[in-house]
């Protein structure tokens, strides 16, 4: 289209923005591990990135597998279904290592857990482990696990046996996850601790000086550079929450028309544009909440982040689901409604014992909703 | 634009109509998602079209199809019920990857880099859809979903945990979905917070001057306008429902027949009151649709309720009404 250029901003699921901001901590440690893998040690340990989801977690991921693909590494997802049963968990690793010519396809041409004796789980996944990671030894593999939150004991306890295991015993691979506030706990029910060959890392929202470069950077590099007080209206109505710094500052692009910069007005008309696109994001949030029956719940609880200024320490949060489960109505007790708040992304805590909204701007819709 | 002395007007079910009026804003954005693919870029969201029947949701996917043929782009259709039932879902990818006898068939896997070699016919969504993209990698993909409320969330969460990893993969493609009001939701929960991968836009009722410009646009270029009397009460006549327009501007154009150049206030109602019968059709299978579901009793007190706040209700009214008419099955009900 003559006249109109490309908006370096993407925004949607799991898409890798023009620039990571925020994460550097994040990316160096998992530089780290990759060095590790290239130098041919195992990596000293294994990643979860966790947190609400529209944080980036899944842009980590891609990132971390560019970065290994440019070292000449293998980084390769198994997808959710994957995790869903020992059996689909065991079909994907075959599929995986038999996709590489060479020692692996002759190893499931030999009928692998299909003849002889049944072998036990882990020790199936093991062997599909060291094959897989053993079929191109020149070329270190990153096996990357998204939506990890879904993992159930049953699935997770045998694959995590199996990868400690085949750590020991084959050519070093490094296990990448991402999964949202619950991922914790469910890796703490599959046997995984955080500091035990494994790392917790939250990933919340940014910092505002990285919501900001987030959105002048790539502006700037497309040669249409978004105006200072611009840039400060996008930030502060995204609450620096990373999925709408990208739908903000797309919309900014696009307000903008032909201009040769984006201006406060810009801003502002894109930012009014979205308004109703945003609504509805919130209005999924607040559908979600009601399938798991835990609407009136919200409003509540978004009043009391109000007066608090968005940081609820534990105490007070224990205070107020107890509060909630003890009235006559409440379907759940106070530890079953703290699960699905957090498996639903309302709360979550980056830090131990501080509670904040998932998603900032969720407490106002809650609070503006009649 | 139709030629001159033919009825201009389609009225049907998903078909194309003389104009496309009143939906610049979806054109202009699929437009644009499709100058992304001609610069070698999947758009980071797709697109998603929801509204209530009759709207004109399929006739935009065809228009967009129309619209990526013109750039020599692939377009395909991914039946719904390949999203309703995991096996039929691997089928339709297979089929479309060209996976025959368990093989992929020299295809370079988009975002894996390594041509298969798998003794085992596949049934990894991710590297299905990646082999179908990669069937001819130079061609953009335009890939439709129609009826997307009938997906079913499990067997369709592979598929679009396969969409999203090929969006970082090197084969660009757009996904363009249309569906009732419910496509949302169901989408949402084949993996929360789904909805983020979707630019949407609702499909609803045409504004007046649209309702207009699809009436007299179609009948001038046939070479019988209606007179300004005509389509405004045609216009009126259809409450700007774009199949009911259609329906309403075919008949009063068969009114008019080669007797005169151009279509009277009197044709326009001879062929309204010509088309009465259709439209109580029209409305009786809804209601029969609404029977079938068991919901025909609430039908009556809420296009009560909905009269009395001028056509419209907020959440907050719709919801304990629906309560107190369906019971504890209010939300089924929904």
């Amino acid at each position: 289209m003559p006249g109109v250029r490309r908006s370096p901003f993407r925004p949607g699921r799991g898409v890798l923005p023009p620039l990571v901001a925020g994460r550097e901590r994040e990316l160096v440690i998992a530089e780290r591990l990759l060095d590790d893998l290239a130098a041919g040690r195992p990596s000293s340990e294994d990643l979860l990135f966790y947190g609400p989801r529209g944080n980036g977690k899944t842009t980590l991921l891609l990132e971390i597998e560019r970065r290994a693909r440019e070292r000449g590494m293998r980084a390769e997802a198994l997808l959710t279904g994957a995790l869903t049963s020992v059996e689909r968990l065991v079909r994907a690793l075959r599929e995986e290592a038999g996709r590489i010519p060479g020692p692996a396809a002759g190893f499931l041409d030999a009928g692998f857990g299909a003849t002889g004796a049944p072998a036990a789980p882990t020790d199936d996944l093991r062997r599909l482990l060291v094959s897989w990671t053993a079929a191109d030894p020149a070329r270190p593999l990153v096996v990357v696990l998204d939506e990890i939150h879904a993992l159930t004991p049953e699935v997770g306890r045998p694959f995590f046996d199996a990868v400690r295991q085949a750590k020991s015993r084959s050519t070093p691979f490094l296990v990448l996850t991402a999964g949202t506030p619950d991922a914790p706990r469910n890796l703490r029910r599959a046997g995984v601790s955080d500091g035990r060959g494994f790392r917790f890392l939250p990933v919340g929202r940014l910092a505002r000086p990285d919501t900001v470069a987030a959105l002048t950077v790539p502006t700037k590099k497309s040669g249409r550079p978004l105006a200072g007080d611009a840039a400060a209206l996008l930030a502060a109505e995204s609450r620096d929450y990373p999925y709408f710094v990208q739908l903000l500052g797309r919309a900014a692009w696009e307000a903008a028309g032909t201009d040769s910069r984006i201006s406060l007005r810009a801003a502002q008309e894109g930012a009014g544009e979205l308004r109703e696109e945003i609504e509805e994001f919130f209005y999924f949030r607040y559908q979600e909440a009601e399938e798991h029956r835990i609407e009136q719940v919200l409003k509540p609880l978004a009043l009391l982040f109000d007066e608090h200024d968005g940081h609820l320490t534990e105490a007070r949060f224990e205070a107020f689901l107890r509060r909630f489960a003890d009235s006559d109505e409440a379907p759940f007790d106070a530890p079953a409604l703290r699960e699905k708040l957090c498996d639903l992304g309302v709360v979550w805590s980056e830090r131990p014992c501080f509670w904040e909204m998932g998603i900032p701007s969720f407490a106002d819709y809650l609070l503006r909703r009649g | 634009m139709p030629k001159s002395g033919v009825n201009p007007f389609r009225p049907g079910r998903g078909v194309l109509p003389p104009m496309l009026a009143g939906r610049d804003q979806e054109l202009g954005a699929a437009d644009r998602w499709l100058a992304e693919l001609l610069h070698g870029i999947s758009p980071s969201q797709d697109l998603l079209f929801h509204g209530p029947r009759g709207n004109g949701k399929t006739v935009l996917l065809l228009e967009i199809e129309r619209r990526a043929r013109n750039r020599d782009f692939r377009v395909d259709a991914l039946p719904v019920e390949a999203l309703t039932d995991r096996a039929a879902l691997v089928r339709a990818l297979r089929e479309r990857a060209g996976v025959f006898g368990g093989q992929v068939t020299g295809v370079q896997l988009a975002g894996v880099g390594a041509t298969t070699t798998s003794r085992q016919p596949t049934e990894d969504s991710e590297q299905l859809f990646a082999a179908w993209l990669g069937k001819e990698a130079f061609r953009p993909l335009v890939l439709v979903v129609d009826e997307a409320q009938a997906l079913a969330p499990e067997a369709a969460r592979p598929f679009f945990g396969a969409v999203q990893r090929a969006k970082s993969g090197p084969v660009p493609f757009l996904l363009v979905c249309a569906g009732t009001p419910d496509a949302p939701r169901r989408i949402r929960q084949a993996g929360t917070f789904n909805e983020r991968g979707f630019h949407q836009f609702r499909v609803g009722l045409l504004d007046r001057t649209a309702t207009l410009a699809a009436l007299r646009e179609p009948a001038r270029a046939s070479g019988r306008p209606f007179t300004e009397d005509a389509a405004e009460f045609l216009a009126e006549h259809s409450q700007d429902y774009p199949y009911f327009i259609q329906l309403l501007g075919s008949a009063a154009w068969e009114s008019a027949a080669e007797r005169t150049s151009e279509i009277s206030l009197r044709d326009a109602k001879t062929g309204a009151a010509a088309c009465a019968a259709d439209i109580e059709d029209f409305y009786e299978g809804r209601y029969r649709e609404a029977e079938a579901r068991r919901v025909e009793p609430v039908l009556a007190p809420l296009a009560s309720r909905l009269s009395e706040h001028g056509g419209t209700l907020t959440d907050s009214q719709l919801k304990p009404l629906l309560r107190r008419l369906g019971g504890r099955a209010g939300d089924t009900v929904r």
